[in-house]
């Protein structure tokens, strides 16, 4: 027989033994699943590199998208079709009502409640502004209404059922002025004091020893002679005289105005209503005199103030212009104009912040593709927008920006967002009307937005409402990867924790097992076989360790250790050796009394002989079936550890999953998909590695069940 | 008078038990375990029936039955009837559990009332935290009505009986001797009466004196019918001998032959009963050749369709390998399962001579001078502070001699130090004083002085080492059940760096199983020790004890653990390798028949003293020290005629840390006189035939006339 021969054939009979060991352990139920949950755990392992999402699983949060929706806070639901709303707050705390015009008459909407009052009677109202003035007869500030229909205008004072704002029942009181042919109304509201030292006519009624706060309303009126500007004059729910105007100044063009805005902080000299007529802007003084005529190159469509230059008077204000496809800055010191923004495309609206030093801080400019231009600078466009609609419109208070248009949808930018941001949400309202900003004292004097559509009055909040969920969930719906397990209650990826746990815990498992069986082995050996004074030394020391209790030792190691994961698996395997140590000291002791140990000694083996070939090979089984357990063991450990936040990994792993557990108990039930695949997957990992070492027993003793 | 004879007899002959065609199978994974095959019994009212096999025969199968104690894998055919009511049949197994429950409750009742056991190695099988007397009352508590002093009464009467010191009832298991222990289960199952007592394998494991002890308590119990009937199973063909009326003789689940004493040892007409009785030797026959029989038994999973012996048969023809033989009445009472049993010629028991007479050299190669082993005894913690040590004087003062290529026996009970004699030989312990000389081919070397880390001495250890080896008592345990039988084999090769070459280790390995007739070597190689019979097993641990061509052998009582079939093939073997490779074997066993059969010279040890030693005929034959006559004359003869008489020794063995001053045997002897307590008896020669006594020969005769007289 060669050499070769020879070694071919112990190899056979060593494959054939290993065939022989694996056939029994397989034949046993044990062994067999254990096999299978493992075999499944390697692949799952192997695959996760693949199948993980994100491997910065415990940093990694799921995006919370454009997910707000309009959130309505209130809708009331007038008996008339609204045609328009307007609001106006007299005190600190905000508007209660929202008036609404209808064909009937004037409504209005109590903005805590809902209910509905009708204040006014009137036929085909189709202008209303609501507007805050001092009435001195009751020395306070009021709200007031002006209405108009074809023939009419109707100015009108709230006042409470209990004199207090907000309770009680509202009723509306006021004159009714004739108008003819008004293609245009407007107010300048409160009006401060500076206004007044203006005036250039004489009030002989006025007490001038009073506070004294005027209101102007004008009328724009068309006959065949041309266009007038006709100034009311209001105090006190009275106009000055026998329903006349204070003037009636024909402008100069013969175009129908499109746009008109008064500026009460006034332009040196004088506070001005500004008209637009074709290319021209004209500047009215309070009495009636046209002190600013600019010509532009386009036709204006707008004319836009922004709003802080309307309250206080700044070398910087200037008037702002939208043409067709420009906008022009006119400074009415000196009627200079300037072209601050040029585009191919049509503009559809502009609007501003408050521009309380300065430009404004942004400028948006509306155009017809679905765009929004902001502007920080004249001619500096700082960001370009994309939005779903074409946009006619733009309401904006506290640099909130309500984008809107004729069909009835609305953008809401916020103030933040402008510069960076996206709208955060949108709303399409069949027949919506313009939307009003107001300061809601139901929100505690935030602002709320009303709309009106058909017959509803709708108050919406401005901070919508957020669709993103709040974490734990089963469905995120931000970001543009799907997350079969949702998120923990950090908005984590559940499945990327769960899927690299995996590597994680079997790494832990293996090197533990690993490192116990080497420790155990060669304290076992030394142990067990010889005797002495070294020997006992070792054989106290893992008694000590293995006397101390487990649990808290090794949360005060672990603490002292810190959260390293080599520093974790050095403590259990530093800790745990003792218990499988001591299973093979017994072995070893009760083998080193066998007669073969004996009839080694007596061929002249040595004791390396001895240990190798006697003690090893009949320890073998047994330390497969020790490894087995305690590699479950040590993700056990791990788990318990991590459950209760003692040793925080910078890697995922199941049992840090479950720390949430522990920090909340009911998360156990509100949030299945978080906590069920760790558990499934400790236990699984743990019993597969019972049964196997089950399954190994068949093994180590295989006559069990056989015949004896 | 005569009437109440024929009383008797008729009692004789009614049948209290009675066995129809038991069969018992074990169904297990590998596949149905035959345990018995068609067993047709019958046991009358104060008849002893011996049952008697080798192990995996089914003898306890067949007790187990009896008591309904099976496992219950257990699948039972056939039928047992106590007392004409039949307990157990065979349509038992499939009962509804209700019913099995009544029958279990029944079963309670019947067992130890009616039929008691005292179960194999029942001697281990007390509880060691109760007392005896605790553990023996339960028996009356659970099945009488009995009050405490009535118990009480009756516990002194049980205990008498089985002659034992009703003291023992307040010992602790660990406090009585094996026999004692032995004695106090006899108690316990003759404590109610009962009419059967079964009594498995009742003196395994005992002494040879205490063996016989028991056998004549046995008898007397017998005799007095305080046992009523007993059933006595055993593999000893000396035990049965003494005690049954009827024999049966198992083979493979299977009776072979049944009849009574006579008709089986002297007129068997049965090839298994003749050779079994062949195989085993006595000390009537010396040294005459046994042979064994050779083969093991059939596998009980797959046993053949004829019969059960073919293989091993030496009258087998054709038929018996086609069909199974019937038994057949052979005689009056007497049954033999063989076709050939009226032509088979009656077992003689007196075959062939022992052959030619070996010529042992006469130079020594081991030589001990005063040598002693003491173990010190220093359990405990108390022992830091004792002032004295105690020993076991384990070897004391011991010479002996070995010659080239003997074989010397050494015998003696268990604790008389045999063991550790032959362990600090080998320097498997350390002596406490004295030498050991090797005379090897390089030298002598003595072992005492040689120390593992003393370098000048390393080559003399290795050579000594190479030159030694041992062969254990217990194959199942000396060797490694994870090591093939070449990896065991080779061992020595390995440790010995004798060669690196694995073709050559492979020609040595097989060469040596060859030598221990393990043929062909490639069949066993690659088997684990599992897969070996024991008898296997022993030539495997022998093969590596000769894989190096070693001069010397010590082994420890080799052949307990082996079947009786089987020592008979090993002692033979060894015989042989003595005689072809020059072989000096020392020979440890208390089995005094096998000893004399294989040894040249015999050294009889007593509590670590040697007291009498010389050739193994003058030994045997012509005993001097009162030690050795008592214990031959306790071994029992394979004859149903054999009568031990009385046993001329007192008590047991007892330790060896509280010496006697004088005689070591003092204490149970019974020549003893004033001389012999505190003085060291000499040493005499007779012949070259060496005893260490005060008294020579007729002086004991003297003094044992002299006291019979008193008496």
């Amino acid at each position: 027989m060669d050499k070769k021969s020879y070694r071919k054939e112990k190899l056979n009979f060593r494959l054939y033994n290993l065939k022989k060991s694996w056939k029994l352990f397989y034949n046993s139920k044990y062994g067999k699943i254990g096999f299978y949950i493992l075999i499944i755990f390697v692949i799952l392992t192997l695959i996760s590199p693949l199948v993980i999402q994100h491997n910065d699983a415990l940093t990694y949060i799921a995006p919370e998208g454009e997910f707000t929706v309009a959130n309505r806070e209130l809708s009331s639901n007038l008996s008339a079709i609204s045609s328009g709303i307007s609001t106006s707050s007299c005190s600190a705390s905000g508007a209660y009502i929202i008036y609404a015009s209808s064909s009937s008459g004037i409504y209005g909407v109590n903005v805590y409640n809902g209910t509905t009052y009708k204040l006014y009677s009137m036929n085909d109202v189709n202008n209303i502004t609501a507007f805050t003035a001092y009435d001195s007869a009751e020395t306070g500030v009021y709200t007031y209404v002006m209405a108009s229909n074809p023939s009419e205008l109707f100015i009108g004072k709230t006042t409470w059922s209990s004199r207090i704002e907000g309770t009680g029942t509202p009723s509306l009181h006021g004159t009714l002025i004739p108008v003819k042919d008004a293609i245009g109304i407007f107010t300048s509201g409160f009006t401060d004091h500076s206004i007044e030292t203006n005036l250039e006519y004489d009030l002989n009624y006025i007490d001038y020893s009073l506070g004294y706060y005027p209101v102007y309303i004008y009328t724009i009126t068309h006959n065949a002679t041309g266009y007038y500007l006709n100034e009311y004059y209001m105090y006190d729910l009275l106009h000055t005289s026998n329903n006349n105007p204070e003037f009636s100044e024909k402008l100069p063009y013969n175009i129908k105005p499109t746009s008109y805005e008064f500026d009460a902080a006034g332009f040196t000299p004088s506070a001005q209503a500004f008209i637009s007529q074709g290319d021209h802007v004209l500047g009215y003084t309070t009495s009636g005199k046209l002190i600013t005529n600019a010509t532009l190159s386009q036709s204006i469509n707008k004319i836009y103030i922004p709003s802080d230059y309307k309250s206080s008077n700044n070398s910087y204000n200037r008037i702002l212009a939208e043409g067709n496809t420009s906008v022009y800055s006119i400074n009415p010191f000196n009627n200079t104009i300037s072209t601050i923004f040029n585009t191919k495309n049509t503009i559809t609206t502009i609007s501003s912040t408050a521009g309380a030093s300065g430009f404004p801080s942004y400028l948006m400019v509306g155009i017809s593709n679905k765009t929004v231009y902001v502007l920080n600078h004249p001619n500096s466009i700082l960001r370009t927008m994309k939005l779903p609609v074409d946009i006619t419109g733009i309401y904006v208070y506290s640099n909130n920006f309500m984008l809107y248009n004729n069909n009835g949808d609305y953008l809401f930018i916020p103030a933040d967002d402008v510069s960076s941001g996206t709208y955060v949400w949108t709303l399409n309202l069949t027949d919506g009307s313009s939307p009003f900003f107001f300061s809601n004292p139901h929100e505690g004097g935030r602002e709320s937005i009303a709309v009106s559509y058909g017959h509803y009055v709708s108050i919406y909040s401005t901070s919508g409402n957020d669709l993103n969920p709040m974490p734990p969930t089963l469905k995120p719906v931000g970001g543009n990867s799907v997350l079969p397990l949702g998120t923990t209650d950090y908005g984590n990826d559940v499945w990327s924790q769960f899927i690299g746990s995996f590597y994680t815990d079997i790494e832990i498992g293996l090197t533990v097992g690993i490192g116990i069986l080497i420790i155990s082995l060669v304290m076992g050996m030394l142990i067990g076989y010889f005797a002495g004074i070294v020997s006992s030394g070792f054989e106290t020391l893992a008694l000590a360790i293995y006397l101390i209790p487990n649990l808290p030792l090794l949360i005060v190691v672990a603490a002292i250790v810190g959260p390293s994961l080599i520093g974790i698996i050095l403590v259990l395997t530093l800790l745990s050796w003792p218990f499988a140590s001591f299973t093979l000291i017994g072995i070893v002791r009760s083998l080193k009394s066998r007669a073969f140990v004996d009839a080694a000694k007596v061929s002249g083996a040595s004791t390396f002989q001895i240990l190798k070939n006697h003690m090893l090979k009949n320890v073998t089984p047994i330390l497969v079936y020790l490894t087995a357990i305690n590699i479950g063991g040590a993700v056990a450990a791990v788990s318990t550890l991590q459950v209760l936040g003692i040793a925080p990994l910078t890697v995922p792993t199941w049992g840090g999953m479950l720390d949430g557990f522990y920090s909340d108990a009911f998360a156990l039930a509100l949030a299945p998909w978080w906590f069920a695949p760790p558990i499934i997957a400790i236990t699984l990992f743990i019993l597969a590695f019972i049964f196997v070492s089950r399954g190994m027993d068949n093994v180590v003793n295989p006559r069990v069940g056989g015949h004896r | 008078m005569i009437e109440a004879e024929d009383v008797e007899v008729k009692e004789i002959n009614k049948p209290l038990l009675k066995i129809e065609n038991l069969s018992v199978n074990f169904k297990t994974f590998e596949g149905m375990v035959h345990a018995l095959t068609n067993i047709n019994l019958t046991l009358s009212e104060g008849e002893t029936l011996g049952i008697l096999g080798e192990s995996g025969s089914g003898k306890s199968t067949i007790a187990m039955s009896i008591m309904s104690l099976l496992a219950s894998n257990a699948i039972i055919e056939g039928s047992i009837s106590f007392k004409d009511k039949t307990y157990i049949s065979g349509k038992n197994n499939k009962i509804s559990r209700k019913s099995k429950k009544i029958l279990d409750e029944n079963m309670r009742n019947m067992r130890w009332k009616n039929i008691s056991m005292v179960f194999q190695g029942a001697m281990n099988s007390f509880n060691p935290v109760y007392t005896v007397r605790k553990q023996i009352a339960e028996v009356f508590k659970i099945h009488t009505d009995y009050t405490d002093d009535e118990i009480n009464k009756k516990l002194i009467e049980t205990v008498k009986l089985a002659g034992l010191n009703p003291s023992v009832l307040d010992a602790y298991p660990h406090e009585l001797s094996g026999g004692m222990k032995q004695r106090a289960v006899m108690a316990m199952a003759l404590a109610l009466k009962p009419d059967i007592v079964i009594a498995d394998e009742p003196t395994t494991g005992l002494d040879v004196i205490t063996q016989a002890e028991i056998i004549s308590q046995l008898k007397k119990l017998k005799q007095e019918n305080k046992i009523k009937s007993l059933i006595i199973i055993s593999h000893d063909i000396g035990v049965i001998s003494q005690l049954a009326d009827h024999i049966v003789v198992l083979y493979a689940g299977k009776i072979m032959e049944y009849g009574t004493s006579r008709d089986i040892y002297i007129n068997s007409k049965n090839p298994y009963s003749i050779e079994l009785l062949k195989s085993y030797p006595s000390i009537k026959n010396g040294k005459k050749h046994v042979n064994g029989i050779p083969g093991t038994l059939p596998d009980p999973i797959n046993l053949p369709k004829g019969c059960r012996f073919y293989e091993r048969c030496y009258f087998a023809k054709d038929v018996c390998q086609q069909s199974d033989p019937e038994p057949k009445k052979v005689g009056p009472d007497h049954y033999s399962a063989c076709f050939f049993a009226d032509s088979l010629e009656p077992n003689k028991l007196s075959p062939q001579k022992y052959d030619e007479k070996y010529i042992v050299s006469d130079k020594n190669i081991v030589e001990t001078k005063d040598l002693r082993k003491y173990f010190d005894l220093k359990a405990g913690a108390g022992s830091l502070f004792a002032k004295s040590h105690r020993f076991v004087r384990a070897v004391d003062d011991v010479n002996i001699y070995l010659r080239k290529s003997e074989i010397l026996g050494i015998v003696g009970e268990s604790g008389s130090g045999k063991t550790t004699l032959g362990r600090t030989l080998i320097k498997l312990y350390d002596a406490t004083s004295g030498n050991i000389y090797y005379h090897l081919d390089k030298g002598t070397i003595d072992i005492t002085k040689l120390n593992r880390k003393n370098k000048v001495a390393e080559e003399e250890y290795k050579e000594f080492k190479r030159n030694i080896q041992m062969i254990f008592q217990d194959p199942y345990d000396s060797l490694n059940p994870k090591m093939t039988v070449f990896d065991i084999v080779s061992e020595p090769i390995i440790a010995h760096k004798a060669t690196n070459n694995p073709e050559e280790m492979m020609d040595m390995v097989s060469e040596s199983l060859k030598k221990v007739n393990l043929n062909p070597p490639g069949n066993y190689l690659y088997r684990f020790p599992y897969e070996l019979s024991g008898g296997e097993k022993q030539r495997v641990a022998t093969a590596r004890a000769l894989v190096l061509k070693t001069k010397f052998i010590i082994a420890d009582e080799p052949t307990s653990m082996l079947d009786v079939s089987l020592r008979a093939g090993f002692m033979n073997m060894l015989n042989n390798i003595r005689k072809t490779d020059e072989l000096s074997v020392i020979y440890i066993s208390h089995d005094i028949a096998s000893v004399y059969y294989l040894s040249d010279r015999i050294a009889v040890m007593y509590l670590g003293v040697i007291v009498e030693y010389g050739n193994a005929d003058d030994i045997i034959q012509n005993p001097l020290h009162p030690y050795t006559k008592a214990l031959i004359r306790a071994v029992p003869l394979p004859t149903p005629d054999w009568d031990p008489g009385d046993i001329e020794i007192i008590g047991e063995i007892g330790n060896a840390i509280n010496v006697e001053k004088g005689c070591r045997f003092y204490s149970r002897c019974i020549y003893h006189q004033k001389i012999c307590k505190d003085n060291k008896p000499p040493l005499k020669e007779v012949n070259g035939h060496f005893y260490v006594c005060h008294f020579s020969e007729d002086e004991l005769l003297r003094i044992k006339n002299e006291s019979k007289g008193q008496s």
